[in-house]
Parts: C-alpha cells; sequence; structure tokens
C-alpha cells in the first residue's frame, strides 16, 4: 500500500487549533481550468493527457504552494486505493473511475489538492476547517495565481474560464460548506430551509459529494451559478448563508432543549453508549449516532470531545479506510465489526484522558 | 437493511431519485447500485444518483434550447457537432464556445441567469478585477469595454454599443 501513512491518520488540515462549535465541520473551494491547447476531456488523446500532466506538475514545481506537494497517478494505485484518496475528499469517483492518464497532487497537510484530466484538465481545491470559507478561498486563489503564471487557460475576455460543462463557464468556482443541522432535521424544518436555498441559486448535496443522500444530518451548502457574480461575491454570500443556517440550527436546538431537553439528552447519551459499546456498527447507524453525539457537544452536554475528533472519525470509519486498515478485503458485515471496534478504541482515548 | 433490487444482499448505498414530480429513495446494495448508475438514460421510473440527474438536467435544457438551433458547428477545433454537445452534456474544446456561439450562450444565460463573466482572470490579463480598473490600466479599461460592447449587443441596446464602439476606437487610436 503507497498510501499507508494515511490510512490511520487525519488530514492534518482537519487537526489544527478546534475553536469550531461542530455546526460546520469544513469548507471548499473548487476551481476548473483547462489549458489553452489542448482538446477537452471528451476529445483528447491519452498522450495529450500525459502533456497535460507534464506541463501542470513542471508549473507545480515552481509554485511555492505545491513544490513539495505528492502526485499518484492513478495508473499506479488499485481500486481500493483510489477510494481511500476519494475517502479523504483528495478525489472525485470520477478521476478515480474514469480511464486515462490521470492522478492528482496534494500537499502535505492535505489542504490543497489539483486533480489532472478530471472532467476539466485542472481542478484545483482547497479546504479549511470549520467556518473558515476566507481561508479556503484564499488558498484556492494564490494556487491558481501562480498555475496561470506558469501554464496557458482556456479563457474569453467575455465569458471567463472555459470549462467542458457549461454548469462550470465563468469563474469555475464553486465554494461549499459542509454542515451539520440536526435540530433544523429534528423540528421538521429541513425542507423549509432547503426551499429558501434553492431560490438564493444555492444548492444542497449529501456527504461525500454528488451521488448520496445527506447521511447523519450533513448538508453541503453549495453555489450554482458560476457565470454573473465575482468570486468575491459568491464567497460572500456563501458565508452569508452559512451564518444564516448556523442561527437557524441554534434556534432549532434552543426550542428543542427548552421543550424536550430530557429526550434530546437521552438520545445524546444513548448515541454516546451505543458508540462506546457496540460491537456492530453498520455505517449509516454510525453516521446517525456520530450526528446525536455532534449535536451533544455543540449543545455542551458532551465534554472533551473535540469536533475535529468526531470528523476524523468520519473518514476513519469509510469503507475503503477500514479496508486499507485491515490489510485486506472485507465483507460487509466485517467491516461493521471493524468499525465498531475502531469507534470503540478511537472514543476510549478521548473518554479515558 | 435488505438491497430493494436484488433482495438477496445487504444495502450499503441510499438511492435519491427524482422524477417528474416524485423523489424516490431506494436502498441499495454495492453491486445492484453500480448496475444502476451505469444504466443508458430510461424511463422516467428509473432510480439514478443524483449526479446523474443533474447532468440529465442540463441535457434537458441544451434538448429544449436546440430544438430551435439545430445544425450549428461543427466545431472547427475539435468536430464537434451540436447535436452531439446535446447528447453528452459536455464540450469538445475550448473552441466550442465559439462553434456555438448564440444557442450556447443562451444556454448558458439559461444555467446562471448570466452570459458574461465577472471576476478573475488570468493575472497578465486581468478583466474586471476591481483593484485593477481603478487604477486605470488602458488593457483593463479597452478589454472592459469590449465586454460591455457584447453585452450591449446583446440586450439590443444599439445606441449604447454604438457609444461604445466608438470609445473603443479612440481608445485604439489613442495607443
Amino acid at each position: 500500500m503507497k498510501l499507508d501513512s494515511l490510512i490511520r491518520t487525519a488530514p492534518s488540515w482537519m487537526t489544527g487549533d478546534d475553536d469550531a462549535d461542530g455546526i460546520v465541520i469544513s469548507c471548499r473551494a473548487r476551481l476548473a481550468r483547462n489549458l489553452a491547447r489542448y482538446p477537452f476531456a471528451s476529445r483528447i488523446t491519452e498522450q495529450q493527457q500525459q502533456e497535460v500532466i507534464d506541463e501542470v506538475l513542471a508549473a507545480a514545481k515552481t509554485s511555492r504552494s505545491m513544490s513539495t506537494a505528492t502526485y499518484f497517478g492513478m495508473s499506479v494505485l488499485d481500486g481500493d486505493e483510489r477510494r481511500v484518496l476519494v475517502e479523504r475528499h483528495l478525489i472525485s469517483p470520477t478521476l478515480a473511475d474514469e480511464k486515462g492518464e490521470r492522478g492528482v497532487l496534494f500537499n502535505q497537510d492535505e489542504s490543497l489538492s489539483v486533480m489532472i484530466n478530471e472532467e476539466d484538465h485542472l481542478r484545483l481545491q482547497a479546504i479549511s476547517p470549520g467556518t473558515r470559507g476566507r481561508d479556503a478561498f484564499a488558498a484556492i486563489c494564490a494556487l491558481d495565481d501562480e498555475l496561470l503564471d506558469a501554464v496557458e487557460c482556456a479563457h474569453d475576455s467575455r465569458l471567463g474560464f472555459l470549462t467542458a460543462c457549461p454548469t462550470n463557464t465563468g469563474t469555475g468556482l464553486r465554494l461549499s460548506a459542509l454542515i451539520h443541522l440536526p435540530a433544523l432535521v429534528l423540528t421538521e424544518d429541513m425542507e423549509r430551509v432547503l426551499q429558501g436555498l434553492s431560490q438564493l441559486s444555492f444548492t444542497v448535496r449529501g456527504v461525500y459529494g454528488e451521488g448520496s443522500n445527506a447521511a447523519g444530518n450533513l448538508f453541503q451548502i453549495s453555489n450554482q451559478a458560476t457565470l454573473g457574480a465575482s468570486e468575491e461575491n459568491i464567497l460572500e454570500e456563501l458565508i452569508r448563508i452559512t451564518e444564516q443556517l448556523i442561527g437557524y440550527e441554534r434556534q432549532a436546538q434552543d426550542s428543542l432543549m427548552k421543550e424536550a431537553r430530557g429526550q434530546i439528552q437521552d438520545k445524546v447519551w444513548r448515541a454516546f453508549g451505543l458508540l462506546s459499546h457496540a460491537r456492530i456498527l453498520t455505517s449509516q447507524e454510525f453516521m446517525n449516532l456520530l450526528s446525536a453525539v455532534r449535536l451533544g457537544c455543540t449543545l455542551g452536554l458532551v465534554t472533551g470531545v473535540p469536533s475535529n475528533f468526531l470528523n476524523h472519525l468520519m473518514i476513519a470509519t469509510q469503507p475503503s479506510h477500514l479496508r486499507a486498515d485491515a490489510g485486506r478485503g472485507l465483507k460487509p458485515a466485517e467491516r461493521d465489526l471493524r468499525r465498531a471496534d475502531l469507534v470503540r478504541e478511537k472514543l476510549s482515548e478521548v473518554t479515558d484522558s | 437493511m435488505i438491497c430493494d433490487i436484488c433482495n438477496e444482499r445487504e444495502a450499503t448505498i441510499e438511492f435519491t431519485a427524482v422524477t417528474a414530480n416524485e423523489k424516490k429513495t431506494l436502498h441499495l446494495c454495492g453491486q445492484c447500485s453500480k448496475q444502476e448508475s451505469e444504466k443508458p438514460a430510461g424511463p422516467a421510473t428509473k432510480v439514478t444518483p443524483t449526479h446523474v440527474t443533474a447532468s440529465k438536467k442540463v441535457n434537458v435544457v441544451i434538448g429544449h434550447l436546440a430544438g430551435t438551433e439545430a445544425g450549428k458547428g461543427p466545431c472547427s477545433g475539435c468536430g464537434m457537432t451540436y447535436e452531439e454537445f446535446r447528447k453528452i452534456g459536455r464540450l469538445g474544446c475550448s473552441q466550442c464556445y465559439d462553434a456555438f456561439g448564440t444557442p450556447l450562450r443562451r444556454l448558458l444565460k439559461r444555467i446562471h441567469g448570466s452570459d458574461t463573466h465577472v471576476g478573475r482572470g488570468p493575472r497578465a490579463s486581468k478583466v474586471s478585477s476591481p483593484a485593477t480598473s481603478a487604477s486605470g490600466g488602458q488593457p483593463q479599461g479597452l478589454e472592459e469595454l469590449r465586454q460591455a460592447l457584447h453585452a450591449a449587443v446583446d440586450a439590443e441596446e444599439y445606441e449604447r454599443a454604438a457609444q461604445l464602439r466608438d470609445r473603443i476606437a479612440r481608445l485604439q487610436d489613442s495607443q
């Protein structure tokens, strides 16, 4: 396993100061870019893909932010190893599954990554913990500037950056925040909130990017339009909406605690008990229990369990991380046993200290 | 939980299907979910992961617009026709943006509510960063005037377009 060092440790961007109350898990910024001289993904040859990779890696070498980054070509990784990168949000399922010369470059703390030859030649990503969306945005702009100095990008003075899919044309920027909204779900106000969001041209998706339902009351909010609003406007809008959602969630938490304190406490501590002692945990059950414990942390009922600890647990208990940790393939039933083992072990580390 | 399709294996993935009027959730095992997502577009009741639905949405919009715009292209850069773009929902190269001109711009407007970029550009020719345009640099001014001209023509504001054209000409002469 070439990714050995990653499996048991949290991405280090996640482990810094933990000043978050756990409502916003992380913020991500993504930029789509294409090199001017090459056709897009649907028309590119493998030879050209290799040239794109060479050109981008050479550009990255001279950049400050990525000069010591690690590059993994998808062809040197097996399916399980690629899944580990997907679970760590370093690559998309598309990059993992499609054929051709593809790869990912990421820095030491995994906060910055560049997917090469995904749907666009370049997909730059910056991620930061908690509500620090501005940090992620600043990091991605710096990387973008450095790379654009070195490679010629497909750009039009009127349409902005040209992308393979017209849904990304313009800024190519997708900004998102991963938000935990258990009280809004419990009070059944979420539907109303989601409707409001779609009118603001922001969209909501499940935790692990596209294609899954929101597991464990986690929602990813991101901008839809990339043309017509500047990057700064999109950022401010995301921050505004995020703050609003935090406000709604807090209100819902307050009213729950006022009207059903006993039930909420019971829900939180039952979840804590199950996570601490269960011998079998499916991923769905785990996500729901984790959500209840996270709510307990936000409410101050559970202390001594940092939110970045919970965030790491969420990654470490994903199927490919469990499989890589086991060093062999696991049947779903075995996986659920190992998940419960890992959760008990990790949880005892924080609660015993 | 058991898979809703094979009724055999354990369900590990939750799929949400968005059809014309309803949202449906299915619990599937890894194998069946893979088969489902690889199927080509089928009847409206078919279950698709939401990202497939999203790209379909683009195709639906493209399909809708393309009815009146068939025959555009093919792109001189990569040979893609508008028909093909409609089918796969992805452009073949940056020149497709020119080749599919008006219908593509209309599509962009429909997706984003705008067809004019505001924001960052490559550093050498930053288009509309407030900092650079405030400094009054010539290239930025020219670039911005050209953008405004495009917008005016599209909005059929011909008087304004003529003014902008004259200003561009004057600016070019003075350089």
